[in-house]
């Protein structure tokens, strides 16, 4: 088990040096040259030197990558040359909007999807199924931008019944932040919802035929009882995995549902950088991402071993 | 665009040819999946007669009818330059069923040999693992922005960037698939007959991984759709004066409030579009998938 | 919401009153110019709350670039001069218009006295020198360009410096009526180094207090301003809402009360609210088509030959380009595009301007058929392809799309070529283009707006054109004191722009600013930047 451990966080710290110097090069592979961009309206090519310089651009590559990892080791992960605010200030004022915002999308999935799911896999071939499965289609064709498009239309403008955009931190207020935040948690969670739907509802099929429910029924527990009980239970280890993969994919998505909803967050702040060529910021923005991304695989990943030993042989888990 | 593929695990130990029918047969009697085989058709047809289908050219302004509501001229309304929407949206379906298709094989010509060297060659297992999942760690949105700047928003951006973005998805379900056939005794005998890898790998695994494969292309078409939509969005996509029916829906955006019919059907029929390939793929899915029938 | 580059420095532009007069005067504006919202008495304290459509960058004068922190500059960094609502130059940290030696190579300037920073220092002839040396100096500055005709800054007393100056340069009032004229205190730079912009220290009726990256400014009222016993407001917050919707609707719902750039599309929405007005000015700026005439080699490099695949009849025969602008019609991209909220213009200097005239406003007429005919008569045959590139927000693309429809009826076949903003510059930077939709925020004097545009190997000649008898003009107006002289040298350089058409004006953009009717003294003059300095709430 130890060996299985060491190996999958060294895989990780690979992946994560890949990640950082594929986002090192491949910025500086873009077009458009950060010291123009920061010059704005004002440049020429003796202002133009002098930001390189400021900001070490005029350094050779391996040099700045050198310097940016000795520097991010340490938690410093420079300032921004737009703004200059730290990137890690500006990161830890998005980052809890976006957190809040896909916590509460992952809530509204995992309760609409799980409850969908068991109805479908229980109720087969009733209309409840029909419905359940409706539902998770609609929200895997639906474009999350266009549904928020829609809301915003319907339940802010026509009705303005929630606001059409803002933030407010949950530990603020929490009425106005569920307020500000229940449409974009839609959006974000709509199409997550539909994934758990259906691994809830194949996984629960498979758990329901499974030998180990057989015998609880034969047992004589209760339907509800094994249901819930066991092969619930056992569906959701499925889903929290399926959960995990899809963070990743969950945050890119609060990229588009932050535009709309112009909030503070992650994603704004991961775009603006881009197109600003803001170079520290899109590194420190890719650097979080990255480690979230490969925290939280390796955690399933970790979790599936101890649960399914056979894991281990096949090497990565799914 | 991710799709649950990466659980899919779908045996296949019938020979394909036989298989075929019986599929086809199985989907013919899911009306469902019937309904869905039927818009995808028309749509098609549609997006590839679209000239013959739309009475007007897409591009054809009229700065006397800007934002003119639906009515029995203008199926779909105008936009703000008077242009006809309902043919935007019959040319905005050509563009977007070809980003939808070219990104799928895109990802397909890519991730297929990954994945089967990963399954089939230990040694290249780790290698291609780690690349899968830089790009995965790697936000979706970076990517495409980073490719429209060095491209150019475009059609080709919009597919490469989609089709970057589903690699990693392929060469998982290659990967598994490769290494479930592997282990399988129609292989085995094969090696045992003196089949070199070459062999063993196209006419061996490759035609059985397909399905899984076919299952894994009808998911995400749909989601290519929607990504188009979403870089057009964020002014990503075809170049003007193209339509596609993700940038209508970003044109309609300036819009909302005087022009909502902007956004209601490109939108409408990008969700019907989505829909009936999402029905079609489940269709299929279930066709493939004998354990989803024996719980029937 | 589509995603708009931040940068709205060379994105959109605002500045300058107009005084309801343009040369295609063939549309009137609907909207009255107004510059203030009516001054009833203002009750004392209260937060105003502010949405600025683009997060600022640095808070720092010598290196910020971006428009939209001149508006937040403008409540904590007064200048040495300032322009009054009908855009002359007044001073403000100075005592008086300043004193130009009869060669033009001295200028003296008064200071106020008794003025003291927001740190309780005092603000005098030195502050003045350590500021305009740093403006000049600091590597990375962006007010070096502005200041290149300054040689020395000497102090005569506390309250007099005497600007030296390598060669007589008039514009140099209107820098200094910008951020190059704004002085900080010595103290605060000493304590902060590089970092000033993290906690500016200036003079102003308000200090700032805090940043919050992507959200939110913060500044307070300043006790020690000289002027504190006319603010109103306790504070005022900054919001940060990049959508026009957003701000718009947060404006609406009275989450904020102040509006910095209400988008074309919502002007008649705002209208009709009973409790929101609508304060208006035109820009100094101009949106327009900039072609590529010679850049080959880059911008400010000697211009020569166009290569594959840019070079083409545009780039070689003015009437072409005369053709293109022909089949134009400003009046409709702007009812198409705009809504008729903007100003059609075919010149770089407003109206407005003291600098403004006859001949610098004359405007070719739309005529499709007379830029056939000159299509014809240059030998080519219709329709003539060419290509433009254009930004990759929504609003840039429909401009493009109108003057692709437009060319069309001309003759033309115009592909559009969106590229995103950041590589958009370097690319027209490097002459890669035939054409480029481009604007540019605009300045008080009209040199900023056309003499590094135009002047061979000018920083920001991105077309490569070159025209001894324009560069000549543009040289004796920079020396001219004399406004009328300056006028006429002016509009001889708009004629000849006219002629061999190297960039296209195509509008002014209007700087709408929405406010609340629970305030008063909310003020915005032609510079286009919102100033709080004796706004508050209603007094009930």
């Amino acid at each position: 088990m130890s060996r299985y451990v060491l190996r999958r966080l060294l895989e990780s710290a690979v992946t994560l040096i890949l990640a950082t110097i594929v986002v090192f090069i491949g910025i500086r592979a873009l077009p458009g040259d950060p010291a123009r961009t920061l010059a704005g309206e004002e440049s020429d090519p003796a202002t133009l030197a002098a930001i390189r310089s400021s900001y070490g651009l005029d350094q050779p590559l391996p040099v700045q990558y050198l310097r940016y990892v000795q520097k991010a080791a340490t938690g410093d992960l420079g300032r921004s040359p737009r703004t200059g605010l730290e990137v890690a200030d500006s990161i830890g004022h998005a980052l809890p909007v976006t957190l809040q915002l896909s916590a509460f999308a992952l809530l509204i999935a995992v309760l609409i999807g799980i409850g969908a799911g068991v109805v479908a896999a229980v109720r087969r071939r009733k209309p409840a199924e029909w419905a359940a499965n409706g539902v998770a289609l609609l929200g895997l064709s639906v474009p999350n931008f266009w549904l928020g498009q829609m809301l915003i239309l319907w339940l802010a403008i026509a009705y303005p019944v929630f606001p059409a955009s803002g933030f407010v931190s949950f530990f603020d207020d929490p009425a106005q932040s569920v307020r500000h935040l229940l449409l974009p948690a839609l959006v974000l969670g709509s199409g997550l919802a539909a994934i758990v739907m259906r691994q809830t509802r194949s996984a629960m099929l498979e758990a329901l035929t499974a030998d180990y429910v057989r015998t609880a029924r034969a047992k004589g527990l209760g339907s509800a009882q094994v249901v819930l009980g066991h092969a619930l239970r056992n569906s959701l280890i499925v889903v929290v995995t399926i959960v995990g993969l899809q963070l990743g994919a969950l945050i890119s998505g609060a990229v588009v549902t932050e535009q709309l909803f112009v909030l503070p967050g992650f994603g704004k702040l991961t775009i603006d950088a881009v197109f600003t060529r803001d170079y520290p910021m899109i590194q420190g923005v890719v650097l979080v991402t990255a480690t979230a991304y490969i925290l939280i695989n390796l955690i399933v990943d970790l979790l599936y071993s101890v649960i399914d030993p056979r894991i281990r042989v096949g090497g990565t888990a799914l | 665009m991710t799709v649950e593929a990466s659980t899919l695990d779908i045996p296949v130990a019938v020979a394909p040819a036989g298989m075929r029918r019986r599929v086809l047969r199985r989907i013919l009697r899911n009306p469902l999946a019937v309904t869905g085989l039927v818009v995808v058709c028309v749509a098609a047809l549609l997006a590839i007669f679209a000239q013959f289908v739309a009475p007007f050219p897409y591009d054809q302004v009229n700065f006397n009818e800007p934002l003119r509501p639906p009515s029995g001229t203008h199926w779909f309304g105008t936009d703000s330059f008077g242009r006809d929407q309902f043919s935007r949206a019959v040319y905005g379906l050509r563009a977007s069923v070809l980003v939808g298709l070219l990104s799928v094989v895109f990802s397909l010509t890519i991730g297929v040999p990954f994945g089967l060297f990963a399954g089939f060659y230990g040694v290249l297992d780790p290698v291609v693992s780690r690349l899968t999942d830089t790009l995965l760690a790697f936000p979706f949105l970076v990517l495409a922005v980073g490719l429209a700047a060095i491209l150019g928003p475009s059609l080709t951006t919009a597919v490469i960037a989609i089709g970057v973005a589903q690699i990693p998805g392929v060469v998982r379900v290659t990967r598994s698939e490769t290494l479930r056939l592997r282990g399988m005794d129609f292989v085995a005998a094969a090696v045992a007959g003196g089949a070199g890898d070459a062999v063993l790998l196209r006419r061996h695994i490759l035609p059985n991984a397909t399905n899984a494969l076919i299952v894994q292309a009808t998911v995400a078409v749909p989601g290519a759709i929607i990504g188009e939509a979403v870089l057009s969005f964020l002014g990503l996509g075809v170049r003007p004066p193209t339509s596609s029916l993700g940038i209508m829906l970003a044109d309609a955006q300036t819009f909302v409030r005087d022009g909502p019919w902007m956004a209601v059907f490109p939108g409408l029929t990008i969700v019907v579009l989505a829909l009936a390939l999402n029905l079609l793929g489940d269709g299929l899915r279930d066709a493939l998938d004998p354990r989803e029938s024996r719980s029937a | 919401m589509p995603i708009k580059p931040v940068l709205s420095a060379c994105g959109v532009a605002l500045l300058t009153l107009s005084l309801g007069l343009t040369a295609c005067s063939a549309i009137d504006s609907a909207t009255p110019q107004q510059s203030t919202t009516e001054e009833r008495p203002a009750k004392q304290g209260g937060i105003l709350r502010v949405a600025l459509s683009a997060e600022p960058d640095k808070l720092d004068p010598s290196v910020a670039r971006t428009l939209v922190g001149r508006s937040v500059f403008n409540a904590i960094c007064e200048k040495l001069y300032d322009v009054d609502e009908k855009l002359a130059l007044v001073p403000q940290l100075a005592a008086a218009l300043p004193e130009f030696s009869t060669d033009g190579l001295t200028i003296t300037i008064k200071l106020r006295t008794g003025v003291k920073f927001a740190d309780g220092t005092a603000m005098d002839a030195a502050a003045v020198k350590t500021s305009l040396d740093r403006h000049k100096t600091l590597t990375g500055s962006a007010r070096t360009s502005e200041l290149t005709s300054l040689a020395r800054v000497e102090v005569v007393d506390p309250s007099t410096v005497a600007l030296k100056m390598n060669t007589a340069f008039t514009p140099l009032i209107a820098v200094l009526a910008d951020r190059a004229g704004m002085i900080m205190s010595p103290a605060a730079l000493q304590a902060s180094g590089d970092n000033f912009a993290t906690n500016p220290v200036c003079v102003g009726p308000f200090k700032f207090a805090s940043r919050i990256a992507q959200d939110r400014i913060e500044v307070v009222k300043d006790p020690n301003y000289y002027d504190a016993a006319k603010v109103h407001l306790d504070g005022v917050t900054y919001k940060i809402m990049a959508d026009a919707t957003t701000r718009f609707n947060n404006l609406r719902s009275g989450d904020v009360e102040v509006l910095d750039t209400v988008a074309a599309t919502d002007v008649d929405a705002l209208k009709a609210e009973a409790n929101l007005k609508l304060i208006t000015s035109d820009s100094l700026g101009y949106q327009g088509i900039t072609i590529n005439l010679g850049n080959v080699n880059g911008v400010g490099k000697a211009p020569a030959a166009l290569g594959a695949p840019y070079a083409g009849p545009l780039a070689t025969d003015k009437r072409v380009r005369q053709a293109f602008e022909l089949s134009l019609d400003r009046a409709a991209i702007n009812q198409i595009v705009f809504r008729g909220q903007y100003t059609p213009t075919c010149g770089p200097i407003s109206a407005a301007s003291p600098f403004s005239s006859e001949v610098a406003q004359a405007c070719p007429k739309h005529d499709p058929a007379a830029a056939k005919a000159l299509l014809t008569s240059a030998g080519l045959a219709t329709p003539v392809k060419i290509s433009m590139v254009i930004g990759n927000t929504a609003d840039a693309r429909r401009l493009g799309e109108a003057v692709q429809a437009q060319a069309k009826e001309g003759g033309f076949e115009l592909e559009l070529q969106p590229v995103e903003f950041a590589a958009s510059l370097t690319q027209t930077d490097a002459g890669k283009y035939q054409m480029f939709q481009i604007g540019w925020s605009g300045r008080v004097d009209p040199d900023g707006n056309i003499a590094n545009f135009v002047r061979t190997n000018g920083s920001q000649n991105i077309c490569g054109y070159s025209n001894p008898a324009v560069d000549t003009l543009l040289d004796q107006a920079r020396k001219s004191a004399d406004v009328e002289a300056r006028r006429d040298l002016y509009g001889r350089v708009i004629t000849k722009l006219h002629e061999d058409v190297p960039l296209i004006y195509l509008y002014r953009v209007k700087n709408f600013t929405g406010v609340s009717s629970k305030t008063v003294g909310v003020r915005v003059y032609g510079d286009g930047l919102l100033r709080f300095g004796v706004a508050g709430f209603a007094a009930a």
